[in-house]
C-alpha cells in the first residue's frame, strides 16, 4: 500500500517542463523565436504536442461502480 | 461453522483490488503511451545550441558545477514527453539566452501546446522585503516564448522567474507555478529507509 511520496523536485539538476499553450492550434507555425529579456535562461529541449488536452496534466478522475456479492449469513449484522 | 473460501466481501474487495484492476491500469497505460507517442514532435536544436558545460558553469558560477553536469542529455523522456537534449560535456548542448533572439524553424508544423525543458540562474527570494523598493525576483521575466504563423501572426508569452522556469536547484517550498520538475514523484512505503538521517520521517 502506498503511504507516501518521494518528491524528486529538490534532487538538483533539474530540467523545468513548461507546455506552452497555443491558442490557434489549427494554424500552422513557422517558428518559435525565442527572445531574452533579463537573466540567464537555458533552453535544452523542444517538443510539440499535437493534441488539445494539456501534455503535463493527468486526465481526469474516473469513477468505478463495484457491484458487490450478497453477503453469506456469516456477515449479517456488519 | 465453517466459511466458504473467497466469498466473503472482504475477499472479494482485496481481489478487485490487487489483481484484474491493477492489470486493467497497467493495460490501459500502455495503450495512452503507445497513443501519446504519435502525438508528440521533438525537435532538434544542435544547431542552436551555444553553449557547453564549461561555459555553462563559468555564466551561473563555479558552485553550480555539480548541479549543471548532473543536468539529462541525450534522448530522454521526461513525463511522457520525448526530448531531443544536447550530449553534454564539452559540446555546445544549451541554447543560452540573455539580451538576444534565436529563432527555431517549426516547419509548418501545427500543434496544441509547445513544450519546453529549460532552467534559468538561481535566484534567492527573501521572504521579508527589506523594504518596499526591494525588487522581488518572483515573476521576473527572462525572456519570451513567440509563436510566429505562417500568415505572419505572432502570439507571445512570457517565460518568468517560478512560473515558467526555476533553478536547477531550488530551496523548499520553491517549486514552479506553471512548469513541473523532469522527474515525476515516486511512491513510497512508511517504513523504507530514508537517504539520509536529516529526510523527514
Amino acid at each position: 500500500m502506498q503511504t507516501a511520496i518521494v518528491d524528486g523536485s529538490y534532487d538538483g539538476s533539474t530540467v523545468w517542463l513548461w507546455a506552452m499553450p497555443n491558442p490557434y492550434p489549427e494554424r500552422e507555425l513557422t517558428a518559435l523565436r525565442l527572445r531574452g529579456a533579463d537573466g540567464a535562461l537555458v533552453v535544452c529541449g523542444l517538443t510539440l504536442f499535437h493534441g488539445l488536452e494539456h501534455p503535463l496534466r493527468y486526465q481526469r478522475l474516473s469513477l468505478y461502480r463495484v457491484t458487490l456479492p450478497e453477503g453469506g449469513a456469516e456477515e449479517k449484522g456488519r | 461453522m465453517q466459511f466458504r473460501k473467497n466469498t466473503t466481501r472482504r475477499d472479494f474487495l482485496q481481489a478487485v483490488s490487487t489483481g484484474p484492476s491493477l492489470a486493467l491500469l497497467a493495460g490501459g497505460a500502455s495503450q495512452m503511451q503507445a497513443a501519446s507517442a504519435d502525438k508528440f514532435t521533438p525537435v532538434e536544436l544542435s544547431s542552436h545550441f551555444n553553449v557547453s558545460l564549461p561555459t555553462l558553469v563559468d555564466v551561473f558560477g563555479a558552485s553550480s558545477g555539480e548541479s549543471l553536469a548532473g543536468i539529462p542529455t541525450g534522448s530522454q523522456k521526461f513525463r511522457g514527453i520525448p526530448f531531443l537534449l544536447g550530449p553534454g560535456g564539452g559540446t555546445k548542448s544549451w541554447l543560452l539566452l540573455r539580451e538576444h533572439i534565436a529563432e527555431v524553424p517549426l516547419a509548418r508544423h501545427k500543434a496544441g501546446y509547445v513544450c519546453l525543458a529549460q532552467f534559468c540562474d538561481r535566484f534567492e527570494a527573501d521572504f521579508v522585503k527589506k523594504d518596499e523598493e526591494d525588487l522581488d525576483p518572483l515573476g521576473a521575466r527572462l525572456a519570451d516564448a513567440v509563436l510566429v504563423y505562417t500568415d505572419g501572426s505572432e502570439e507571445v508569452s512570457p517565460i518568468r522567474r517560478r512560473f515558467e522556469v526555476s533553478s536547477p536547484s531550488i530551496s523548499w517550498g520553491q517549486l514552479c507555478f506553471a512548469a513541473l520538475p523532469h522527474r515525476p514523484d515516486l511512491p513510497s512505503k512508511l517504513n523504507d529507509p530514508l537517504t539520509q538521517g536529516t529526510d523527514w520521517g
